[in-house]
């Protein structure tokens, strides 16, 4: 499978890089990392752990001091010297890396909740008949289509985050960045949007890298990168991940209950496998068990 | 408490005067207002507010909603009422006591003050209740766009008007919230001298303030995420049309204001 995501050995201070580079405070460094096409990854790390330096350098919001991120091949550092050049460079990636961030109010633009889906197309200059299209699909995508001449204010905010990835689905793009879209929302409004990005990523292939710190959100990706203070720590299956619950801890998570469960009971000397992820494998080891 | 606040309140709708292409609706809004001001007399300001009726039954938006419009400047137009009541004296006196005379033509002339700044304000809820605040500035963006040296800074100020209005109710719900929170907090907002009432404040502003600068930096990465890169080379989805009935709504209006202007010489007094 293509990559569409690579980092290259990326470092990256939000302070000036002096000489004495042992001193620099690094929010990313030395990251390697490649996200194939089609993959669901979920990251996960502590507060200040870089997460959101990393969401950032994925679409060229920020640009690696050393390394370089890799978006379809293309470096996110600019081109040339040449403005205009560096501004088409940089629209074709984050054409194909849209961002979906935390707050639903601070990303919704316009007024009306069609409008603010059309503002994407309408920044890359695509034909009106076309935006209208893309909108109306990228809102049925969502489920937000009902919604589509209401105000942005009063909806919900499950609803809002919805507007939000449809006026990114719009763009087309071929990789979702998810920024801990679902920690300002109460359980429902998660559930939608975890619902949303799901469907987005079974029925039309999307790419999804979803930063969370919820671990129940993390458990059903098909990969786990787990980040602290910078450098990528674990990154596997979530079986594989949080068998690991020590060390998980150690950098400040948590394990999925059913799994801290399992890891007690095996820690007592029955014979359960640690790597349950969720209440029904759990169920399912136990009923195991008990029949023997 | 502040949410009752109709700021270019927009009602989504499907009638003509919805459908009409915000430019026209917008030029001929401020042909309106202006044509209001022109009025002489009553035959004339009756003529206006046939047609804003006409208008308004049109748009197909409830005469309830419209009267709404009215009611934050009710004061505005008792004030204006009274003033006019007292300062005109010609006509016959009805009513005098020490300084105040009121007379016929203090009432005429009230009312027809009154009359007039109603259909202003209403003339330009039915824009607003018509056309989305986006549209609004985007017609304003178009109109001005000829203005070719000073085309990016049109865009510009059209794309802050667009966040301003986005932003309003967000804000006002931000500093309900931040009231509520300082008031738990023993904050005393409603008594004291009105220094002291200022003072109590300044702990809603100052959050207030940071937040909105925090806003300001998503919103701008958020927008640039989305490729906003200022006016150039961006197209819009909703496509601005001269329709058959854009060319009625001006003709109308062009015969309204020639009809008020002949009013306006036939009948050279008030009433
Ligand atoms: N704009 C900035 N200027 C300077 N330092 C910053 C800035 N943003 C983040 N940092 C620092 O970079 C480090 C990584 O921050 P980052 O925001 O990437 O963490 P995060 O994992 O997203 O945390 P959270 O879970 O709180 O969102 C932190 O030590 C933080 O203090
Ligand atoms: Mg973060």
């Amino acid at each position: 499978m293509e990559e569409i995501l690579k980092f290259d050995n990326v470092s990256f201070s939000y302070d000036e890089i002096t000489e004495d580079t042992s001193r620099t405070e690094y929010a990313i460094r030395n990251v390697s990392l490649s996200i194939k096409t089609g993959e669901y990854v979920a990251v996960l790390g502590h507060n200040g752990s870089g997460k959101s330096t990393f969401a950032k350098l994925c679409n060229g919001i920020l640009v690696p001091d050393e390394g370089q991120v890799l978006v379809n091949g293309l470096s996110t550092h600019n081109p040339s010297d040449d403005e205009t050049e560096n501004l088409e460079h940089i629209m074709k990636i984050r054409k194909d890396v849209g961002m979906v961030f935390q707050n639903p109010d601070n990303q919704i633009v316009a007024t009306i909740v069609e409008e603010d889906v059309a503002f994407g197309p309408e920044n890359l200059g695509v034909d009106p008949l076309e935006i209208r299209k893309r909108v109306d699909e990228s809102l049925k995508a969502v489920g937000m289509y009902e919604y589509r001449g209401h105000e942005p204010h009063k909806l919900s905010g499950g609803q809002k985050q919805r507007v939000a990835i449809a006026g990114i689905l719009a763009m087309q793009p071929r990789c979702l960045v998810l920024d801990e879209s679902t920690a300002m929302l109460d359980p429902r409004g998660r559930r939608e949007v975890m619902n949303t990005v799901r469907k987005l990523h079974d029925d039309l292939g999307m790419t999804v890298v979803f930063i969370t710190h919820f671990m129940d959100e993390a458990v059903t990706a098909d990969r786990v990168v787990v980040m602290d203070k910078g450098h990528v720590i674990m990154d596997g299956t979530p079986k594989e991940v949080f068998k690991n619950a020590e060390r998980l801890r150690e950098v400040g998570l948590d394990v999925p209950q059913a799994t801290e469960f399992s890891i007690e009971l095996s820690k007592i000397g029955l014979n359960v496998p640690t790597d349950t992820l969720n209440t029904d494998e759990c169920v399912e080891a136990l009923s195991a068990l008990l029949e023997e | 408490m502040m949410k009752d606040i109709t700021i270019g309140q927009y009602f989504p709708g499907n009638s003509v005067i919805h459908r009409m292409d915000p430019r026209m609706k917008l030029v001929l809004t401020f042909l309106y207002i202006i044509v209001i001001f022109v009025c002489k007399n009553f035959y004339s300001l009756g003529a206006m507010v046939f047609a804003l009726v006409l208008m308004v039954l049109f748009s197909q938006i409830p005469v309830k909603t419209i009267l709404k419009s009215v009611k934050p400047i009710f004061i505005i137009i008792v004030f204006t009422a009274i003033l006019n009541v007292l300062y005109t004296t010609n006509g016959t006196i009805l009513f005098e006591w020490k300084f105040i005379h009121i007379s016929t033509g203090g009432i005429y002339t009230a009312v027809f003050m009154v009359i007039r700044i109603i259909s202003l304000v209403v003339a330009s809820s039915l824009l607003t209740y018509t056309t989305s605040p986006t549209l609004i500035t985007d017609a304003i963006e178009r109109l001005l766009s000829p203005l070719k040296f000073m085309r990016n800074s049109v865009h510009t100020i059209a794309m802050m008007m667009t966040i301003a209005l986005r932003f309003i109710p967000t804000l006002i719900e931000e500093f309900d919230k931040i009231t509520s929170a300082q008031k738990a907090r023993g904050a005393d907002l409603e008594t004291g001298t009105l220094v002291e009432r200022a003072k109590a404040l300044i702990p809603i502003f100052i959050p207030l303030f940071i937040t909105s600068f925090r806003r300001a930096y998503e919103l701008a990465y958020a927008m640039e995420c989305r490729c906003y890169h200022g006016g150039e080379g961006r197209t819009r989805m909703k496509q601005m049309k001269l329709h058959g009935f854009d060319v009625v709504g001006l003709v109308f209006m062009v015969v309204v204001t020639a009809g008020v202007v002949s009013l306006n010489i036939v009948f050279p007094h008030l009433i």
